[in-house]
């Protein structure tokens, strides 16, 4: 009784002076040079909510409705993400205000920086493939961005800088989250351009993204995150065994990422963020690193986790077994001490620039010593049982049918995870995974088939969202193979006139739905610290490919066919096939398709290397030195999957990648990956089709996934937890 | 096969009326041995020329393991810890010891004993194939019955039209179409699963939820039986139907519920159970495709994935399983028939 008492006094207290607080910063304003009546105001019966006072003259004498949109809130308090201040906001469809009493009129109405908070969780990495505008291009020093053309005249046209702010990319392709079709966009501070061609001519030519309103629903529409509930989530493929940190295979993973944690984890931007490692320091340019590990932090079966861990998992797992893992850091290591329980020492024969990229849960997971010391790893029970650090504990495993992992409550991460409970449920078929979706058996799907991407994205209880990686690997990109070993792609014009034969625009829209843009070379435009755009690009072009050929010394024959060559694919390629021997035709290339399991068409490729042209999805990774070098370096030529399969040799390129590793310094590398890319596009020894960006679904009152990474579910949480 | 039970059933037709068939124990044991015996080097044969088939196809069980990248060494070492770096006449040597003492290897996938995953896998599909089998043959036969009594009537023409549409349409097909229809339109049953993973239920209601699930994926696996079942039942009992023993049955003033059953469907059966027990063995591939589309989580899907992942061990345990059950499945199917046919002799 008495301490409700207290409570209610105290909220008294509170609103008393909020009022108090409200009036002093209405003061300055009422004393401006601008003054207005307190009693203006309009409500807005299409979502009953009223403007007034300041904000509704601003909203009157800049573009209303067209520029601003609705109001989405009344005026409301609100903690700025920038200075950690509070000041008195409103939402709009296309806007924020921001009332800044302390600023003269009409700086005292600043709009929140929508497009860059937009920006940020859309593109994490960067925007895609922007290329700057030619067409009475203006160009912004304060951001080395160029606006012009139609963008510029609507800039100019509304409020330039006060308004839209400056621009934060240039122009890009961006597939619309509202109607699955691609436009050219660009961000600015306070708005996201979209181009609509099919409105030329109209004042709706140039529409604005409903920032303000995207930014509302993030923040309010689903509150803050609540304890408890289930997610249901559809894998394809059983994990077999659940200890990841033996293997690189997605099936294991993507359940096992949940159990186990990597010593540095990486954040949206694929930036190394700690983990079990709270910090770390880089000594001798790169050749010793020293993590110093989280205290407290316990096993599942409460044993303490300890600097030994990480030493045993690296000596006797990952080293060993990680085939990633193994092959990248095995040669390049000297040794792993652990002086105390809470200190990991990793020493290099020579710097090595890539190393925390590599350690998150998806590349080193950290298994228990106390389990596997002395063990077969290959074989341990433990491996159906495991035991881990994570946030999620291991439950049952029925196979075929389900995973079941619970909260693991004594989580280091205080606070996390939010869901009692995470069933991976095994649906081997896409559609019937679609299908459990829609009817609410399953609550998320790692990817979506194109065919039911439409249906998906017209129901409202299911949102979908692009991601670029997750426990399979990350940022990757689709690639063809030609064996450059044998004619006719050991000839330089063929290839180059093959790759300009290619409709890759037709391809990205009809084949993969939108899921990814058009590659430039061998890494990944989501890879943005490390891609340039830079390159020899090589467009569609069916007359200069012909050319290319004829001189090349491959005329048409009689029947018009130049050549014929087979295309090694797995069945799920077979459309991809189909189009491409389609366009093919226009230059006298006859492509037969010879489509098999996936098992065998990496045999036939990688393995056995029979093969005129192969295709791989080639992960780069979060770093190039994960997933692009291994293509390209001649010492990887050998009868491994993934490995150099065109069989390109070029000892600078070589030179380079190995000059590349031993840097720490990104800035650095990203000009001699720069270096790398211009000199492999000149080349062209593979055809790179599609930096993938694949679609997963889910139910709408889920927030939270992490459609990137490995830990999918660590901070998910349900706005429904009793369901 | 059809041609020699058709022969069978004219001799019965010009007989008397077929008695009740006694099967001599000492002449079925006896029969049941040599019928073992045979078995043998059929399922020996099966060994070989699986073992060769899965060997010498391309793929690499190591790759799925290794997921994505490795190097020579890692290969080198993961060969030649499962064994995979021997000559292939070693390798089957080996394999085919350890098989006849008992031993069927270790899943490569699975990390576990092959028997331990075959076993854990095996009581979904005998549920699924087991209410497929026994829901469509039973209902097979009633509808092929009802064609038979009333030809050429809506019921017949309806009867027809119906197996026929469900013996045209492939499995894969016709799951998804009940999916779509019974699940998602009128949600009836659930889409997909052998259970709710949701709920934890017990007793009574777990029983329920697995029956709840059965009902689309056994629909969709049985269809082709009962459309066979139904077809055959009717051709066969319109034939027997004519014969003179039927019409001599009813002049000596049967009832023709007795006509029917113990003169006329007795002998129209014959066909009906050579075809069911044949289809075992084609009724496993169509549980592959059942159990992918509903996400069940049975012996089919197991071949399947084994297969993708060329877990070699595990695809040979199940072939041979399958290649045994079909061998037992004929010889049930005989002695159904002996049991049906008196004149049929254990010699």
């Amino acid at each position: 009784m008495a301490r409700a008492t207290k409570t209610k006094s105290t909220q008294k207290w509170l609103s008393l002076l909020t009022v108090l607080m409200l009036m002093m910063a209405a003061l300055p304003a009422l004393g401006g040079s601008v003054s207005y009546a307190q009693s203006d105001s309009r409500t807005f019966p299409e979502t009953g909510k009223t403007v007034k006072g300041r904000f509704l003259q601003y909203w009157n004498e800049h573009g209303g409705l067209a520029q601003q949109g609705l109001p989405l809130s009344d005026e409301m308090q609100e903690k700025s993400d920038l200075n950690g201040k509070t000041y008195t906001v409103q939402y709009f469809e296309r806007a924020v205000f921001e009332l800044h009493p302390e600023n003269q009129a009409p700086y005292d109405v600043l709009l929140t920086l929508v497009g860059v908070f937009s920006l940020k969780s859309t593109h994490p990495l960067g925007a895609p493939g922007e290329k700057a505008s030619t067409e009475n291009p203006l160009k912004f020093a304060a951001t080395s961005k160029v606006v012009g053309g139609k963008f510029r005249d609507y800039w100019e046209k509304n409020g330039g800088l006060a308004q839209q702010g400056y621009p934060l990319t240039n122009e890009f392709q961006e597939v619309s989250t509202v109607d699955g079709k691609t436009y050219t966009v660009q961000y600015f501070e306070r708005a996201v351009f979209e181009l609509h061609p099919e409105n030329a001519g109209k004042p709706s030519e140039v529409l604005l993204s409903l920032l303000g309103r995207f930014q509302y629903e993030r923040k309010y529409a689903a509150g803050s995150p609540q304890h408890g509930g289930t997610a249901v989530i559809a894998i394809s493929t059983d994990p077999g065994q659940l200890n990841s940190a033996i293997t690189t295979s997605g099936n294991t993973h993507s359940v096992s990422d949940q159990i186990f944690n990597g010593l540095v984890g990486l954040d949206e931007s694929l930036n190394p963020i700690p983990e079990l490692a709270k910090s770390w320091d880089i000594a001798q340019g790169g050749k010793v690193y020293t993590f110093h590990l989280q205290s407290n932090v316990k096993w599942h079966d409460d044993q303490p986790f300890t600097s030994a861990d990480v030493k045993f998992t690296f000596e006797q797992a990952l080293l060993k077994f990680h085939s990633r893992t193994k092959a990248a850091l095995e040669s390049v290591l000297d040794g792993i001490d652990a002086p105390d329980p809470l200190t990991v020492v990793f020493r290099f024969k020579q710097p090595y620039g890539p190393l925390l990229q590599r350690l998150d849960v998806v590349e080193a997971p950290i298994i228990p010593m106390h389990i596997y010391q002395g063990k077969d790893l290959q074989n341990d029970p433990a491996n159906l049982k495991p035991i881990g650090t994570g946030p999620f504990k291991f439950v049952d495993y029925v196979k075929g049918d389900h995973v079941t992992l619970t909260r693991n409550p004594n989580y280091f991460k205080s606070g996390l995870p939010y869901l009692d409970r995470v069933i991976y449920r095994i649906i081997p078929n896409a559609s019937t995974a679609a299908q459990a979706l829609e009817q609410g058996e399953v609550d998320y799907i790692g990817s979506v088939q194109g065919s039911d991407l439409t249906r998906l994205r017209s129901n409202k209880d299911i949102t979908l969202a692009q991601g670029y990686g997750g426990s399979g690997g990350s940022v990757c990109q689709d690639v063809l193979i030609p064996n450059l070993t044998k004619d006719p792609f050991n000839t330089l014009e063929v290839r180059q006139a093959f790759y300009m034969a290619l409709d890759r625009q037709f391809i990205l829209n009809q084949v993969y739905f939108n899921q990814g843009s058009l590659s430039t070379g061998p890494i990944s435009k989501q890879l943005a610290w490390a891609y340039t755009p830079d390159v020899h690009i090589y467009s569609y072009n069916v007359a200069a490919a012909n050319d290319l050929l004829d001189k090349a010394g491959y005329p048409r024959q009689r029947n018009g066919t130049r050549f014929s060559i087979t295309f090694t694919h797995a069945t799920s390629f077979d459309k991809l096939g189909a189009a491409m021997a389609d366009q093919l035709k226009a230059v006298g290339i006859n492509l037969q398709q010879e489509s098999l399991d996936f098992n065998a068409a990496v045999d036939k490729v990688f393995v056995k290397k029979n093969f005129d042209l192969g295709i791989a999805s080639y992960c780069n990774g979060s770093d190039p030195e994960i997933g692009v070098r291994r293509a390209y370096v001649s010492s990887n030529i050998g009868p491994i999957a993934f490995s150099n399969g065109a069989g390109y040799r070029n000892s600078t390129v070589d030179q380079l990648f190995d000059q590349a590793a031993t840097l720490t310094d990104r800035g650095e590398r990203a000009k001699i990956y720069a270096q790398i890319q211009k000199i492999i596009t000149d080349d062209v020894p593979y055809f790179w089709l599609v930096d993938s960006q694949g679609f997963r679904a889910y139910r709408s009152v889920f927030k939270g996934f992490q459609v990137s990474k490995g830990n999918l579910v660590e901070q998910a949480w349900s706005t429904q937890p009793g369901r | 096969m059809v041609n020699a039970t058709r022969q069978i059933r004219m001799r019965a037709s010009t007989s008397s009326t077929p008695g009740a068939g006694r099967i001599g124990g000492f002449f079925l044991g006896r029969y049941l041995l040599r019928r073992m015996l045979q078995a043998v080097p059929v399922v020996l044969g099966v060994l070989v020329i699986t073992f060769v088939l899965i060997h010498i196809a391309p793929g690499d069980p190591i790759q799925i393991l290794a997921g994505e990248g490795g190097d020579a060494d890692y290969y080198a070492r993961m060969h030649a810890y499962y064994g995979l770096d021997r000559s292939l006449p070693e390798q089957f040597v080996r394999y085919a010891f350890a098989v006849f003492h008992g031993d069927f290897g270790y899943s490569f996938s699975y990390q576990q004993p092959v028997y331990s995953v075959i076993l854990s896998r095996l009581p979904a599909t005998l549920l699924l194939m087991g209410t497929a089998l026994v829901v469509s043959t039973t209902l097979g036969l009633l509808l092929g019955v009802l064609a038979a009594r009333r030809p050429h009537t809506p019921l017949d023409y309806g009867i027809t039209a119906t197996t026929l549409a469900g013996y045209s349409m492939p499995v894969f097909w016709l799951g998804q179409l009940l999916v779509i229809v019974f699940a998602v339109w009128l949600r009836w049953f659930p889409v997909q699963g052998i259970s709710s993973v949701r709920e934890s239920y017990t007793g009574l209601e777990a029983v329920g939820d697995v029956l709840h699930h059965l009902v689309l994926p056994a629909i969709s696996l049985g269809m082709l039986q009962l459309a066979v079942t139904s077809r055959l039942t009717r051709t066969s009992l319109r034939e027997v139907l004519s014969e003179d023993f039927v019409r001599t049955a009813r002049a000596k003033g049967l009832s023709e519920r007795v006509v029917l059953t113990r003169h006329a469907l007795r002998n129209a059966l014959l066909p009906v159970v050579t075809v069911v027990g044949g289809h075992i063995g084609t009724m496993l591939t169509g549980a592959a495709l059942t159990e992918v589309i509903f996400a069940w989580p049975g012996l089919g899907r197991l071949l399947l994935d084994a297969t993708l992942n060329r877990d070699y061990p595990l695809l040979m345990a199940i072939f041979i399983m399958v290649s045994m059950t079909v061998v037992v499945a004929n010889l049930l199917t005989d002695l159904a028939y002996a049991w049906l046919d008196p004149r049929v002799r254990y010699n």
